[in-house]
């Protein structure tokens, strides 16, 4: 398995690029070399130096700084939207697979409503009935990854439920609880972990998209989306403010799509 | 003898394009503690589906209807808890395909200390030296260190085995063996048999034994029950069935049978197939379109399962009486 991880290259870049990811973020919450917030008017638009790596912005904050805590804001959003559209997805998902029938199909007719919704729109109608935030933010987007999570779970349970080793399990008197987490769950993580990735990058997408559009995370919260809003402005006169922002988005999403990509290729069992 | 099973008019019905159909019919045998008795046919006849009603293991597009008798308990009508109750503790089922029928990702000793802990209220411990020691009494050796095994490093051999023990390790008064051996080469096959003969005697386990092999059957077997498309059509001592087979579907069977006297000649096949389900007809005998000796009568009405010297038999022409006239 580390053999073959070492000799796919999807895996390996998206791993560093991920390792770059994990290395900013947890010196994000050791310390910042300013702090992220601290407007200096003296020292606006200054371009890259010795004393502000990446330069100031508009209002003489460190860009830097506001990058490696935007990381924090990136894996608050990522997380917990992809935990709450995976617990959500999955428990639905279950049920839809396992039982069938009339339960299936009002869940997944729900499901098929949801996905006809264009996500982002479904998103913005959230935030706007809760307010902007970041909480709200991570909610609205763990809202639209639910169907993508409930179609692969149910996938998977209708799979394995009728494989021999499941009717073996119940003819040795498992009880449903204990068949769904002992016997059908570990045998679909690969694919619930593949799509979790995958989930992660799109909600970091989202997330920008929402704050450039002003209604994700909310000033002075650093956020890359919102940098390359406020940058744009400047885009003429101070290219690399708008850069950094545009380049961090790009390269983390990146990461996770390669680490998806290279996870499901690994974890692929079509031999089994 | 003890009744320890007794099913009454058993009858399965298969969801087909919106429709059900009967798979299993009229299906009523009684087995006696300690017994060991066979269940034969060809592929489709309702031998597995016959022992999945008794596990309470049907698909969800069967249904069952009659009665089997556990003990004096209707096992059809239980609840799915009293079910997780009785499946494993009073009645086992070992699955023809050893290679699937274990989890992938469970190491094999835990699979088996699993089925131990769901009917005793030991620790894991425990369990996992009930786990080794029953290991040990399959023939499965270093047992300690196999017991950490994933499947994929057993053989197919060693899985069957590894199978068995879950079946037994809670002792269970009926042992149903769906075509054990099927999957297996010929002398994995007989290891196998040999096993499941000396458990019935050592840990006095009734076995239901389902193959489409008569010669794998008349080696364990004491009693046989032959099916054709879901009724049984013959019943009776193994010995008596293969010396004197009264249906002429067993006698068919039998000659279909590769042995010494028969080598190198074509093997003898049953013209024709088991009827799908949705062009079987009730009012005639089943095996009448595949049945050399067939006559009028066989085409006019179902025969029923009579008694004949201390056999069963589903025949208008066993007996002799019936033979002369055709």
């Amino acid at each position: 398995m580390i053999k073959k991880a070492g000799r796919n290259t999807n895996f390996k870049v998206g791993a560093i690029l991920l390792c770059l990811f994990l290395i900013l973020l947890i010196l994000s919450l050791i310390c910042t070399p300013y702090d992220p917030n601290k407007m200096n008017t003296q020292a606006k638009f200054q371009p890259p130096s010795f004393q502000h790596l990446l330069g100031t912005d508009n209002f003489g904050r460190d860009i830097f700084s506001r990058v490696m805590k935007g990381a924090q804001t990136v894996c608050f959003v990522g997380f917990t939207s992809v935990a709450i559209g995976l617990a959500a997805g999955f428990i639905l998902g279950a049920v839809s697979g396992y039982l069938g029938g009339p339960a299936d199909e009002v869940i997944m007719r729900l499901m098929d409503a949801q996905m006809a919704f264009p996500g982002i729109i479904l998103a913005l109608v959230l935030i706007t009935l809760i307010g902007p935030g970041s909480v709200s933010t991570a909610l609205a987007l763990g809202v639209t990854a639910v169907p993508r999570f409930c179609r692969i779970t149910r996938a998977c349970f209708m799979q394995i439920k009728e494989l021999d080793y499941i009717k073996a399990a119940k003819s040795r008197g498992a009880s449903v609880p204990r068949l769904i987490a002992c016997h059908i769950l570990p045998n679909m993580l690969s694919p619930l972990i593949v799509t979790a990735t995958l989930a992660f990058s799109t909600a970091i997408l989202a997330e920008a998209g929402l704050s450039y559009l002003g209604l994700g995370i909310q000033p002075p919260q650093p956020s890359w989306g919102k940098m390359l809003f406020e940058a744009q402005a400047y885009l003429l006169t101070n290219p690399w403010y708008a850069f950094i922002p545009g380049c961090m988005i790009t390269l983390t999403v990146l990461g996770f799509n390669l680490l998806g990509d290279g996870l499901r290729d690994l974890t692929d069992t079509k031999t089994l | 003898m003890e009744q320890l099973l007794d099913i009454q008019g058993l009858s399965v019905e298969v969801l087909n394009g919106g429709r059900y159909y009967k798979a299993v019919e009229q299906v009523g045998f009684q087995i006696g503690k300690g017994e060991t008795v066979g269940l034969v046919g060809e592929s489709g006849c309702g031998k597995s589906l016959t022992a999945l009603s008794i596990m309470g293991l049907l698909p969800e597009t069967a249904r069952a209807g009659g009665r089997v008798l556990f003990r004096g308990r209707d096992l059809l009508s239980l609840t799915e808890e009293e079910k997780c109750v009785f499946r494993g503790r009073d009645i086992s089922i070992v699955f023809q395909e050893p290679m699937t029928a274990l989890n992938p990702l469970v190491p094999v000793g835990r699979q088996i200390a699993e089925a131990f802990l769901l009917h005793h209220t030991g620790s894991r411990a425990e369990a996992r030296e009930a786990a080794i020691g029953m290991m040990r009494q399959v023939g499965l050796s270093r047992a300690p260190s196999l017991y950490w095994e994933y499947p994929h490093q057993l053989s197919g051999g060693m899985k069957q085995r590894v199978v068995i023990c879950m079946a037994l390790i809670n002792r269970p008064a009926l042992l149903i063996a769906d075509e054990p051996t099927t999957a297996l080469d010929v002398t994995i096959q007989f290891q196998i048999l040999e096993l499941i003969r000396q458990l019935n005697r050592t840990l006095s386990a009734t076995v239901l034994f389902i193959s489409h092999d008569l010669g794998v059957v008349k080696e364990v077997c004491s009693r046989l029950l032959v099916m054709y498309a879901g009724l049984i059509v013959e019943e009776g001592g193994t010995e008596d069935v293969l010396r004197h087979p009264m249906h002429p579907y067993t006698r068919q069977l039998l000659a279909s049978i590769p042995t010494a006297q028969n080598r190198g000649r074509d093997l003898y096949s049953i013209p024709g197939a088991v009827a799908p389900l949705d062009k079987r007809k009730p009012d005639v005998c089943p095996f009448s379109d595949r049945c050399a000796q067939a006559s009028a009568v066989c085409f006019s009405a179902a025969p029923a399962l009579r008694g004949l010297n201390g056999r069963r038999v589903r025949c208008f022409l066993a007996g002799g009486e019936a033979i002369e006239r055709c």
